[in-house]
């Protein structure tokens, strides 16, 4: 008997995918990238391949780790299917670049794109609360970068309080996990007062995770400012650059966050010698200059008086000289007729009775002749 | 007309000013210009009494702050 199955074409297509399915759920396939086509902003479609095949793949724009070129070296991490209309492809679980060039490359090209979005910007960077009272840690709790930082922490610096999320931070799912790790502190109701993440140093695949997009844009959207310490590479990662603040090692970070306790008694001790030293001094000088602004401000005061008095003896003289009084005195005489001063004689003829009056007493007289002046 | 009492110093030398604007004026007559002459006087010894009294309070003030001053 024949014990070849048959089919109809539908439910050939379900078995083959029930096959792939029970066989490899999932596959991580290593390829060059090439065809990158998005869709409407959300299909992804792209081949992967080597010298002797291509396959498609098919996923969303949810996928991508960053900007994707066309010849990078990618792991993708997908469930085969045979579609029932469009042929064989891969769906996307997962793209990762592999391998240093793309690792690098992807990061270039991520990095091209949040510095025209401003997401580096010195201007967004904000101070850190110094020192903290409460720290909230996102690392490997394994690693010795951690051990280290809250060692040489815990030596510089007490009252301390440090929340600690553990996360992968190399591998498939760190950038998942860090991510969230960070939105998770900052969703908390009492936040913390600085977010540190730091991780030691390895390969480019190793810290790829910190030049993902989703750690550099939930890094940089952290209400909680942050401080940032990865590896010991001079390449800066890209969720550096979009921190608050940098620091080259854990030890570096931690002398960043908080003061040296012994610098700081070192410091208030010499600086309260100085003060009794100068107090004194200072008191003196402050005393001395008041005195002396006293001193001006009376003279300027008495000053003002003086010119005031001038002014008024200056005032008086003039009155003097305008009164009669004193016109009379310098042997002017006034004439008058009927009550009335004189001042021309064109009042006057031959025969009129005058009154003079002199500076000393007065008389009377009569007109004998008249001359007309220069302007009478 | 004279003005004798409390007023401040802008006061009394606008008012000696006034005086002086007249009689410097050659339509006066003799009379106003007498009259003008005694209130003349009257504001400038106003003038004088008050200055005198600034003068001193100056110093007044002075030397209370030189006591004070520990």
């Amino acid at each position: 008997m024949d014990q070849t199955p048959e089919v109809t074409v539908s439910e050939f297509v379900a078995l083959i995918n029930q096959t792939f399915e029970f066989a490899y759920p999932n596959i991580d396939v290593v390829g060059e990238l090439a065809n990158l086509r998005v869709s409407k902003n959300k299909w992804v479609y792209f081949d992967l391949k080597d010298d002797n095949s291509t396959v498609k793949f098919f996923g969303t724009v949810y996928n991508l780790p960053g900007p994707l070129e066309d010849g990078m070296m990618l792991r993708v991490r997908g469930a085969p299917r045979l579609h029932n209309l469009y042929g064989f492809s891969v769906n996307v679980i997962k793209i990762q670049p592999s391998g240093e060039g793309s690792i690098k490359k992807a990061a270039e090209l991520l990095k091209l794109q949040l510095v025209k979005e401003g997401l580096f910007d010195p201007a967004r960077k904000r101070s850190l609360i110094y020192p903290p009272t409460k720290i909230g840690l996102i690392t490997s709790a394994q690693s010795a970068a951690y051990a280290d930082f809250v060692k040489i922490l815990s030596e510089r610096w007490k009252g301390l309080s440090i929340e600690l999320i553990d996360v992968q931070v190399q591998g498939v799912v760190a950038p998942d996990q860090i991510a969230a790790a960070i939105e998770q502190f900052n969703s908390e109701a009492k936040v913390n007062d600085v977010l540190v993440i730091i991780r030691g140093g390895g390969s480019a695949e190793d810290l790829a995770a910190f030049n993902t997009e989703i750690v550099t844009r939930a890094v940089a959207a952290s209400r909680i400012p942050t401080l940032v310490a990865i590896g010991h590479e001079i390449d800066i990662s890209l969720a550096e650059l979009a921190a608050d603040r940098r620091a080259s090692t854990p030890s570096n970070a931690a002398e960043i966050l908080v003061p040296s306790k012994t610098e700081v008694l070192q410091y208030l001790r010499s600086a309260s010698k100085r003060l009794s030293l100068h107090g004194d001094a200072a008191l003196q000088e402050a005393r001395y200059q008041i005195e002396s602004m006293a001193g001006d401000f009376t003279s300027i005061a008495m000053n003002t008086i003086e010119v005031a008095k001038h002014k008024n003896q200056t005032a008086k003289k003039l009155l003097q000289a305008l009164s009669p009084e004193s016109v009379l005195a310098r042997g002017y005489a006034i004439v008058s007729s009927n009550g009335n001063a004189l001042t021309s004689v064109s009042q006057l003829q031959a025969d009129d009775i005058v009154n003079v009056r002199l500076s000393k007493g007065s008389f009377t007289s009569t007109v004998k002749s008249i001359r007309k002046g220069n302007d009478g | 007309m004279a003005k004798k009492t409390d007023t401040n110093y802008a006061e009394l030398k606008s008012q000696l000013d006034e005086i002086l604007g007249k009689m410097e004026d050659p339509q006066i007559d003799v009379d106003t210009s007498v009259e003008l002459y005694k209130q003349g006087m009257e504001t400038v010894q106003a003038l004088e009494e008050y200055l005198q009294s600034a003068e001193t309070k100056i110093k007044t003030i002075r030397a209370k702050f030189n006591q004070t001053d520990s």
